[in-house]
């Protein structure tokens, strides 16, 4: 046998990744949702540099217009460019989003981790706690901390990746059990690995799908419990402004000016879709078992 | 079975202890008095109203003395109606907020397993595709856009449903319930046809193929039993979901509910409204995750057997 | 006429990756109250072939192309959902491979057992109920009135079968298709099944089509045989002509893969001294979680596993370890591994007790003891190339210096049969056989002494499996190593094992030279579990 064995004598090899990637690459709604999350995102950042025109300025003399050349989107009473209020509110929405959803990540999955691996009394303490907090009101908490200590922001990242973690840590739980009775970690333990080095080698990657899944899917639920909170009037507080806010302020007037409620409305569900979409061709790709056929 | 259901209810009496307690503290660690944004009281009125309110008294004193009025079914005077008790706002509100959820409830339901057989009967056709894309609609457009644009549409520009109101006019109730509804039947369509694809590929199924069974035998005697537990299992926070969403809808379509009442009490903060409000909330909630638990098991032949031994 | 007779039938499979077609034009017939086996690996479309006579393949993204298939004059293929549903469970009925999951949970067995009746006969539902107590007692199920009432998972394996075996009864068919009824049963319950089904097929006068990958099964339950590969028939016959005088060259290489004799003379154990022990075990107890521990039952429930076991393992031989499902086989093993901590006992290992190690002295142990798992699919991480699995032993042991990885790893692929050209290659890339050899390849990574095989031929094609079984020699050969080979197939267990330890709730009944043990055993259960394999040849089976 030939011991020098020449780079192109070996034939590459497919990974899972590279399995699911091209699934998802040929799921044309999920990539549609890739790009337009992609532009949202993009807005986003730039937004400081980009907008049309500035945050504050109002045109009390003009008041509400309804879109034409100068403001695609139109204007609020104030005469504010309703596009601008739209970037701006959108770089909120987006943040508590992804921040909130961070939050639940770290917590859910050390703790669905922990007791997936550990198991036994462990696991059922854990596992119970997790049960009972599932149990309870959250969204009526998540407004009773916002009237109690004010609407900051922080507190409400805080208090909602404090909600969603729960079902992140249900589900990785679930995973590192399953994974944790495959043959392949026994095999593992029997070549001499640590702990560290199974769960490190042998579990987290076979459990990253799940999550990436699950985090696409996070993201959506977090943005619409922060613009329900908003549209309450107990999320976000002006001068800040988020989607959630602008369609609040959109049904007042919407009999009048129905832009200013059709607009912030099309943003915050096109983004939905999109995080949506997303998230369900990576469910089909990364486990074509669970998927339509 | 029975000391599964004992079990769990044993649970829930120190889970709503908790929540009583925690909610007592919170709102005894806002920041400032309950009267402090009151434009200039005075300290005789101040300390007139502490007194009344019971506020001198130490902290424990204050929860027992709150906890035992719960246990009688007194949530305490509202601080910002002072005429009115919390126990009797809720019962004025309660029976709205049930009459819209269970509406909304029924809506729910029958699009939502409706839409979802369709899907999973015949999977990537039309029939599959058109409904849950519907339902895709119904989970991206959150109630408190679909409600404002229902109106919009079908009360201001059609002028066919009245826009707002509980009980004053015919036809009142129905956009209230499907605004609330929609995003719930969205969920339970895209579970339903989860799991019941997840059945139809069951081994059992085939069995009952290739004994000559009809599809529509097929479906509903044998598939829909396990197919629909997932969905029994979802009611609890359902349920839990509709009370929160209620807030919204009977703000948006001036209903006089128990969640137009809390949205209310935590502007003004109605500190004795939003607790009273809240601990109700709880055990509401708590009932019925509890009883989802218990029909999921009770229809689970494995899990009904597996307790009694 | 014949009852059944097809002829040209073709299906295929329409996927997301081409199209695959599943069964080629095969033509056979059946008569009345014959037994017909089709045998085959599997793949060999021979399942889909059954399917697809009662037009139960999935549709889409199976397609059934041509092809005709009178039963009783009426071509099936023609007939609408509506027609065929009159044949389905009503003249021709199935039984399937896995009672487990064939009846549904959530019906009472009453109910699953009356709906032939009712639905094609139009019987009331307690006239059918009393047939239904009938048909269990026809198949062996006592108590049958309560049991009526229970749920399928108030029933062992086996006796799910029989229920299935009554359902497809109830409606008196004339033929009985039966896809792999006792592949997932033990030995023992699977001869009782074949006694029931052809006693009632005697009583009945009922063609039975067999399908089953076991030609032992076939020798001993079917009157023909058709013998399928990629989706054609390569040979039929008589199960005699089959057996005694088969043409085609794939029958007869089906037929040289069982394993039929004792070890090859060549590979069997010789010592020069018997002291020579790498292993012993004395009087050790395991257990393992039955039921975890919940808030509602703090205390876990420990099923005792393996009780009071002692036996010892010399350098250079196979050691066999058989018995039926549960019996504490794979426990045991595990137990010898540190995969599972032992109650109570000793376990030396080379002069070390392995239960008195702490961690970083059991990791140095694992050097020289190894396993190779049933399961090719679950036992190789699904996420690592055969290269990064194979490397992980290597680097965590510093086996040879970084820079002779890539050879010694071709060379490990090269000494399992594998080409070192797959080295970037995914488990999923490879076929089920090749896994095992990469699960093979891993074992052999950290140059052990002594490796544990759990069924590693199991979930193996038998030509597959007599390959591997030929690797599994060769490798004990030249590595000087001990195996313990843990199965529940004896007759793998004698062609491979020089001595065997007969397993039976947790103790190990009998313990010996493998081939005195097949030829003289001293135990009622090890002669009850002897005389229920298979043996492939019919002729054992026409004697009076």
């Amino acid at each position: 046998m030939s011991s020098s064995l020449s780079r192109s004598d070996v034939e590459q090899g497919r990974s899972l990744w590279q399995d699911a990637i091209a699934r998802l690459w040929k799921n044309r709604l999920a990539m549609i949702g890739l790009y337009v999350l992609f532009f949202m995102v993009l807005i986003a950042l730039l937004t400081p540099w980009i907008a049309p025109y500035s945050y504050e300025a109002q045109k009390l003399d003009i008041g509400a217009v309804a879109p034409n050349a100068q403001h695609w989107l139109g204007t609020d009473t104030f005469g504010r460019d309703l596009l601008t209020r739209i970037m701006y509110g959108g770089r909120v929405s987006l943040a508590v989003g992804f921040i909130a959803t961070a939050v639940a990540l770290l917590i859910g999955v050390l703790w669905g981790a922990i007791a997936g691996y550990i198991g036994g009394r462990t696991d059922a303490v854990m596992m119970r706690i997790v049960d009972i907090l599932y149990a309870l009101p959250f969204m009526i908490f998540i407004i009773l901390l916002m009237v109690v200590f004010g609407r900051s922001i922080l507190l409400l990242f805080l208090a909602i990746g404090c909600v969603e973690w729960l079902t992140m840590a249900r589900i990785v739980r679930g995973q590192v059990l399953a994974i944790r009775h495959q043959e392949f970690v026994d095999a593992a333990i029997v070549i001499g690995l640590s702990h560290w080095q199974i769960i490190y080698r042998h579990i987290i990657p076979n459990i990253l799908g799940p999550i990436i899944v699950y985090i696409t899917l996070t993201i959506p639920s977090v943005m619409l419990l922060e613009a329900f909170l908003s549209f309450l009037g107990l999320g976000i507080q002006p001068p800040q402004s988020s989607w959630g806010l602008l369609i609040s302020y959109g049904v007042e007037t919407m009999e009048e000016y129905p832009w200013l409620l059709i607009f912030p409305g099309l943003v915050l569900s096109i983004t939905l879709f999109s995080l949506n979409f997303l998230g369900d061709g990576l469910r089909d790709a990364l486990d074509p078992k669970a998927s339509k056929d | 079975m029975l000391k599964f259901i004992g079990f769990r209810i044993l649970q829930a009496i120190p889970v709503l202890l908790v929540v009583i307690f925690v909610t007592f503290l919170l709102v005894r660690m806002a920041p400032g008095g309950p009267f402090d944004e009151e434009k200039a009281v005075s300290p005789y009125v101040l300390e007139k109203l502490n007194e009344r309110y019971n506020l001198d008294a130490p902290l424990s004193e204050q929860f027992f003395d709150y906890l035992s009025g719960i246990l009688q079914g007194d949530f305490g005077p509202s601080f910002k109606f002072p005429t009115r008790s919390v126990t009797e706002m809720i019962a004025t509100g309660l029976p709205i907020t049930f009459e819209l959820a269970f509406y909304a409830m029924l809506v729910a339901l029958f699009i939502g397993i409706s839409a979802g057989l369709l899907a999973a009967i015949r999977p990537n056709t039309a029939q599959d595709y058109v409904p849950m894309s519907i339902a895709m609609i119904g989970i991206c457009m959150p109630s408190f856009l679909m409600g404002p644009i229902l109106v919009l549409i079908f009360g201001i520009w059609l002028e066919w449903l009245p826009v707002s109101g509980w009980g004053y006019s015919p036809g009142d109730k129905i956009l209230p319930a499907i605004t609330l509804g929609s995003t719930y039947a969205a969920y339970i369509a895209r579970l339903t046809r989860g799991s019941m694809l997840e059945v139809l590929s069951q081994d059992y199924i085939r069995t009952a193929r290739a004994k000559g069974l009809s599809t529509q035998t097929i479906i509903f005697k044998h598939a829909l039993k396990g197919g629909l537990l997932p969905v029994v299992s979802f009611l609890g926070p359902a349920i839990a979901g509709l009370l929160s969403g209620s807030f919204v809808v009977e703000t948006i379509f001036q209903i006089p509910g128990l969640g137009r009442f809390y949205v209310q009490a935590a502007f003004n903060r109605d500190y004795t409204m939003i607790m009273g409000t809240t601990i109700f909330f709880s055990v509401l909630i708590i009932f019925f995750n509890l009883l989802s638990d218990i029909i999921v098991a009770y229809l689970n032949p494995r899990l009904k057997l597996g307790n009694k031994k | 006429m014949a009852l059944l007779s097809v002829d040209k039938l073709t299906t295929s499979f329409y996927t997301r990756d081409g199209i695959v077609r599943a069964v080629q034009g095969i033509s056979f017939t059946v008569e009345c109250g014959e037994t017909v086996a089709i045998v085959g690996e599997s793949g060999s479309g021979k399942s889909v072939a059954c399917y697809s006579l009662l037009q139960l393949v999935p549709q889409p993204p199976g397609k059934i192309e041509s092809g005709t298939v009178f039963f009783d004059g009426t071509d099936l293929l023609q007939c609408t959902e509506q027609e065929i549903m009159k044949f389905r469970g009503n003249h021709i009925a199935m039984i399937f491979q896995d009672p487990m999951t064939s009846l549904n949970p959530y019906m009472n067995i009453g109910e699953q057992l009356i709906e032939p009746l009712t639905y094609h006969r139009k019987i009331s539902k307690a006239d059918a109920l009393i047939r239904a107590e009938a048909a269990l007692k026809e198949v062996g199920i006592g108590e049958a009135k309560k049991r009526l009432k229970q749920y399928p998972h108030e029933f062992s394996g086996g006796m799910r079968q029989r229920v299935m075996i009554a359902m497809a009864l109830m409606s008196e068919p004339e033929l009985l298709i039966a896809d792999e009824p006792t592949t997932a049963l033990d030995v023992t319950i699977q001869a009782q099944i074949f006694e029931l089904i052809k006693d009632i097929q005697v009583r009945r006068n009922l063609a039975v089509i067999f399908i089953t990958h076991d030609l032992g099964v076939v020798a001993q339950i079917a009157d023909r045989v058709l013998v399928m590969k990629n989706g054609k028939i390569v040979e039929q016959g008589t199960t005699r002509d089959i057996f005694n005088n088969s043409q085609h060259e794939y029958t007869r290489m089906l037929l040289d893969a069982i394993p039929v004799s004792a070890k090859p003379e060549q590979y069997r154990y010789s010592a020069s001294s018997a002291k020579n022990v790498i292993l012993q075990l004395e009087e050790v107890n395991a257990s393992y979680i039955e039921r975890p521990a919940s808030l509602l039952h703090w205390q876990e429930e420990r099923f005792k596993a393996v009780r009071n076991v002692s036996f010892n393992l010399r350098k250079g031989e196979i050691l066999g370890l058989v018995g039926e499902s549960g019996c504490g086989k794979s426990t045991l093993a595990k137990t010898v591994l540190r995969l599972v901590t032992e109650d109570s006992g000793r376990i030396q290992f080379e002069g070390t007790e392995l239960t008195s190690l702490n961690a970083a002295e059991i990791k140095n142990v694992r050097k020289d003891l190894q396993i190779i798992f049933q399961d090719p699919y679950a036992s190789l991480n699904p996420r690592m190339s055969v290269y990064d699995a194979l490397l992980e032993p290597l680097k965590l042991h510093n086996i040879v210096p970084p820079k002779e990885y890539e050879r010694t790893i071709s060379q490990l692929m090269d000494e399992v049969g594998l080409s070192p050209r797959d080295i970037r290659k995914y488990p999923h890339e490879f076929s089920g056989g090749q896994r095992q050899r990469i699960a093979i390849a891993r074992a052999l990574a950290v140059r052990p002494k002594l490796i544990i095989a759990d069924e590693p031929v199991s979930a193996l094609d038998v030509t597959i499996q007599a390959q591997v079984l030929e690797l599994m020699f060769h490798i004990v050969e030249k590595y000087h190593l001990s195996m313990i080979f843990v199965s529940h197939d004896l007759s793998v267990i004698r062609y491979v094992c020089d001595r065997t330890a007969v397993m039976f709730q947790g103790e190990i009944v009998e313990f010996g030279d493998t081939e005195k043990i097949f030829n003289q055993p001293q135990q009622e259960y090890t002669r009850k579990l002897l005389s229920a394999i298979p043996v492939p040849d019919p002729g054992y089976y026409r004697q009076p």
